[in-house]
């Protein structure tokens, strides 16, 4: 029969049962959501490093790496992989797509995981494995012929199988692409036997009677040249696999960490960027759901007092009563916990997914959701926490006699504000008095709305604020630094002079960017020749600054790091040589890159222009791209809006969750106040129809409710403004080792979260508004207060 | 002067298949100034009686005249007008503002009835003008009922309309609360309607209505109503 009175009791207070369910399935939906997705991409993106041997290090020498030299890196202790490796853009013929032309010796390092095809050969000299999604996108299947070409090599073969590779898990042509075209852009692997044939066939074009001795000491030569850097799995940190390279090799070599590869730092860094997030808003999001949750599920178990005595009366135990209401909390939170859990996947998996927001940036073959114990350890400890709660309010209930509980509730009694008694006080109509006590007398209920309504108003400024700042960072940058309508990428091989040249036939700037070591950094030391304008510089405060012409800019990330200020010297060696660099610091300034910025002089100055390394690889112009002839010197040639429409392309992650949390903050702050606003309705019944017997139009008794809902909105709404931006700042910190953006919040971030957030409790308040209308006057007012 | 008139109203409640009437072509008419009560056994029709009077509740048929206005027809906001401006409430459980002082609760209908009465006067005349800033669960239940009965007159309303307003009281208080309504309705030249089903209060009154199973079974008028001293309580 108690189950039937359960069923009951539940339809009796439906809006109530069905908020707390949506409040802790949002509550819990969020925290999952946007947790489970950084927990995915850390053991998606493992998982397929793993798979395939994707590299530690990465030992560079331009000269390039003997199979001797292989041997020697293969001996030293700590090292369990190693493989000559080699990735250059490659054009495929028949048309304007590029293809990473990716040879690894060892397929066990730096290798691919098979999606469909015939698995890896490297003695075989006939075929590609290519990129799956390429593939795909134009139309190519195994057993189709392919030919690339890299200079003046050319490598023709039968695509033998469809891969996907980790090496490649942010598949971009260069640093300049922010988000990959898989229709036009991929990376493709051949075999080692493959490269030996095609530098076999260009020997012998250049030496048709070469015998076979000669040709294989040739080969082997040209593929000692071309393979400048090798690939090496080891658990040693990067001090240690240093010093024995350079021991073993006896010179000194560029070893990059994989911290320095764009797919490992990428995924890192999103996993960072999303574990900062996860940890600070949605986890005030689901403390207000749950907070909420508590104050409507004592109020439920309050008004059932009577009936709670009356079983108490009728002879239950207070066992099988405990049970009875405590079973509302175990159904509510179960319910609220399974559909959380559910919503959450459902977040994450919009996001990590092949067809994903994620599947547009990351190229993996396994896109499982991962939701670790500690989440479900979280969402069992908020299922306990509620059905506790609810627990003890019963138990509370019952701690007298029958007869105590049988007497129906009576709120705590009013007591006088400090504000009575003074001018203010008596100039005040009575419906403010009245609201004014009835929220103190109502203490938890009002300061619930008061956290409803100031907690979302914090994740609305941030979430507008996140975004305000984000497009802040993308002007300053975009608008304000570049200046150019086209970037033109020079090929390494490019002559300076040459180089030089097209700037001035284009009537540009150029710049070159050495990549260096300073400390245990890498940073890219970039040379500029501004003339006409075409590149800006800004300090931390998005000024535009001139380039100091005595001295370097510095960013503010390594200014930091190094603890630099203006006056201070920093050393740089550039990779691939001896030489080190002395370079004064004269100002800070935002920047994209880690960079240290100095005029053409000041290098000139310092000698950097004369290291080997300096090359001029960017051109600047407002020449439109389709303007700027081909040649052999570009590697491609990229306008603002390329660069723009790709950063948009990343950007869109990054407001999927910005909408996720605007939307789930406007949903929350509707339930809550709904909630709440109900609930003040109801305990307010009886008032509201004395009100109306003694003549007050339903128009101004709904005013009263709306105006009591208003303030405590309004109250909210104010505080909420300087704690997002708080929340604001607190998280920009957090991910500053990602981004240089300083937060702004302006008009456009807060009247929007404003008038989402009073419009909500507006609408709240016109619909419980709108109830007073049913108040039976006769009903409310039978019985004994 | 006939200040109510009822015309063959019925008031018919539905529930489920069930429909039943509560008040049956009821045909009344009461004189201004009189002190009535009305008289039944529990479910007789008389709150349903009251509550339609009241503007509370709206009949299924027929009409009812009070100080001229045909109230079955008014809306919901005229309704509420004529709340405010005619018909003074007191109820058994005095209905106060639990968040309001007494002296609030009282003038807190200067907001609605245009010829409102001075709510700190009336405090004065029921003697509670030394609690007036206290708060109702501050009051004892026949102070609260004074209370009441105040805010009922304070909005200066032809008719007072009191249903059972001394049962939640003990006998002693509740003499004390029905003395001093009378004075006051007396005082002010108020029609008097009161609901019980307590006879003794019958003995002191103009005119006493019997309503039995939703029709008005008798209109008896008292040439010699007793005071509430003269009755046996």
């Amino acid at each position: 029969m108690l189950r039937r009175k359960l069923l009951r009791t539940a339809k009796v207070y439906k809006v109530q049962f069905i908020s707390m369910i949506l409040l802790i399935a949002l509550g819990i939906g969020v925290f999952v959501g946007f947790n489970a997705e950084w927990v995915t991409i850390g053991k998606d993106t493992d998982a397929f490093f793993k798979d395939c041997g994707f590299a530690d290090y990465r030992i560079v020498d331009e000269d390039g790496i003997s199979s001797a030299d292989v041997d020697k890196i293969r001996d030293i202790e700590g090292v369990s992989g190693v493989s000559r490796f080699l990735s250059v853009n490659a054009d495929v013929k028949g048309s304007s797509d590029q293809l990473a032309l990716t040879i690894t010796e060892s397929e066990h390092t730096s290798g691919f995981v098979l999606t469909e095809g015939e698995d890896y050969d490297r003695w075989d000299a006939e075929s590609f494995w290519l990129m799956d999604k390429y593939a795909e996108l134009n139309g190519i299947k195994p057993g189709d012929k392919l030919t690339v070409t890299f200079e003046d090599l050319e490598f023709t073969g039968t695509v033998k199988g469809l891969i996907e590779s980790a090496e490649y898990l942010i598949c971009v042509r260069d640093e300049s692409q922010v988000m990959p075209d898989f229709n036009t852009y991929g990376y493709v692997y051949a075999s080692p036997a493959m490269l030996r044939k095609v530098i076999e066939q260009q020997v012998r074009e250049e030496e048709p009677d070469i015998d076979d001795d000669v040709m294989s000491i040739a080969v082997k030569e040209v593929c000692d040249e071309t393979f400048c850097q090798v690939n090496v799995n080891s658990s040693m940190d990067k001090e240690e696999i240093q010093a024995a390279a350079d021991k073993a090799l006896g010179r000194t070599l560029l070893i990059l960490t994989k911290d320095e590869n764009i797919s490992y730092s990428e995924s890192r860094g999103e996993m960072n960027e999303g574990r900062t997030m996860g940890a600070v808003l949605p986890v005030l999001f689901l403390a207000i759901a749950i907070l909420t949750m508590i104050t409507t599920m004592n109020r439920i178990t309050i008004s059932e007092k009577t009936q709670i005595g009356t079983l108490k009366a009728l002879g239950f135990r207070d066992k099988r009563i405990v049970r009875h209401y405590t079973s509302y909390a175990v159904i509510i939170s179960l319910t609220g916990a399974v559909l959380g859990m559910v919503l959450g996947y459902l977040i994450c998996k919009m996001v990590m997914s092949q067809d994903g927001m994620m599947g547009t940036y990351f190229v993996m073959p396994d896109w499982t959701v991962h939701i670790p114990v500690w989440i479900w350890a979280i969402v069992l400890a908020i299922v306990m926490l509620t059905i506790f709660i609810g627990y003890l309010s019963v138990k509370d209930l019952l701690r007298g006699t029958a007869a105590e509980t049988l007497r129906p509730y009576t709120p705590r009694h009013i007591h006088r504000l400090l504000l009575e008694g003074t001018a203010i006080w008596r100039r005040m109509r009575f419906g403010t008095k009245w609201n004014l006590r009835d929220i103190f007398r109502h203490k938890s209920r009002s300061a619930m709305s008061f956290i409803g309504t100031f907690g979302c108003m914090l994740m609305l400024v941030a979430s507008f604020g996140m975004n305000q700042t984000m497009n802040n960072f993308l002007d300053t940058f975009y608008d304000g630094t570049a200046v150019y309508a086209s970037k033109i990428f020079m090929s390494s091989d490019a002559d300076n002079k040459d180089a030089v040249k097209l700037a001035e036939e284009l009537e540009g700037d150029y710049s070159a960017s050495v990549s260096a070591k300073a400390g245990d950094k890498t940073v890219s030391v970039d040379v500029y020749n501004i003339t006409h304008g075409m590149y800006r510089f800004i300090d931390k405060d998005s000024n535009i600054i001139p380039l100091p012409e005595e001295g370097a800019l510095i960013c503010k990330r390594l200014a930091r790091d190094f603890d630099a200020k203006p006056g201070d010297i920093v050393t740089v060696e550039p990779y691939g040589t001896d030489e080190s660099y002395d370079i004064l610091i004269s100002g800070i300034n935002g920047s994209l890159t880690e960079s240290i910025s100095m005029t053409e002089e000041y290098a000139e100055a310092i000698g950097l222009t004369e290291s080997e390394e300096y090359r001029i690889n960017s051109v600047y112009t407002m020449t439109a791209k389709d303007q700027i002839a081909a040649r052999g010197d570009i590697t491609s040639i990229q306008s603002k809006q390329d660069i723009i429409d790709s950063f948009d392309a990343f950007m869109k992650i990054f407001y999927f969750f910005i909408i996720v949390l605007i939307v789930a903050s406007v949903l929350l702050c509707l339930i809550v106040l709904y909630n709440l606003g109900i609930m003040s309705y109801m305990e307010r019944y009886r008032e509201m129809a004395t009100l109306k017997v003694l003549g007050f139009r339903n128009k101004a008794i709904g005013r009263l409710l709306i105006s009591q809902n208003l303030w405590i909105s309004v109250a909210g709404t104010l505080l909420g403004i300087p704690a997002g931006i708080w929340a604001l700042n607190y998280l920009m910190n957090l991910l500053a080792g990602e981004y240089e953006m300083e937060t702004v919040v302006g008009p456009v971030s807060i009247l929007p979260a404003t008038a989402l957030n009073l419009g909500v409790a507006v609408i709240v308040g016109r619909m419980i508004a709108r109830k007073n209308r049913k108040i039976n006057m006769v009903e409310a007012l039978k019985g004994t207060e | 002067m006939k200040i109510v008139q009822f015309k063959d109203v019925t008031r018919t409640y539905v529930t489920g298949d069930h429909t039943q009437d509560a008040l049956a072509h009821v045909d009344l008419e009461i004189e201004g100034g009189k002190f009535v009560v009305i008289l039944g056994p529990s479910g007789a029709g008389k709150s349903t009686f009251l509550n339609l009077l009241g503007g509370l509740d709206n009949p299924t048929s027929g009409t009812i005249i009070v100080d001229n206005t045909d109230i079955s027809t008014l809306s919901s906001d005229e309704l509420a007008d004529y709340r405010a401006a005619k018909v003074g409430f007191v109820f058994q459980s005095y209905n106060l503002i639990p968040t309001l002082t007494v002296l609030e609760n009282i003038s807190l209908v200067e907001e609605i009835a245009p010829d409102h009465m001075s709510a700190q006067e009336l405090l004065t005349e029921v003697g509670l003008a030394d609690h007036a800033h206290q708060f109702p669960h501050e009051l004892s239940g026949g102070e609260q009922q004074r209370v009441s009965i105040c805010r009922a007159l304070a909005k200066n309303p032809k008719i007072l309309l009191c249903d059972e307003p001394t049962g939640a009281l003990d006998s002693e208080t509740g003499v004390v609360v029905l003395k001093l309504l009378l004075k006051m309705a007396k005082d002010y030249g108020k029609t008097i309607i009161i609901v019980t089903h307590n006879q003794n209060i019958a003995k002191m009154a103009d005119i006493v209505i019997h309503i039995r199973s939703g029709k008005v079974t008798s209109v008896d008028e008292q040439l010699h109503p007793l005071s509430a001293e003269e009755v046996d309580w």
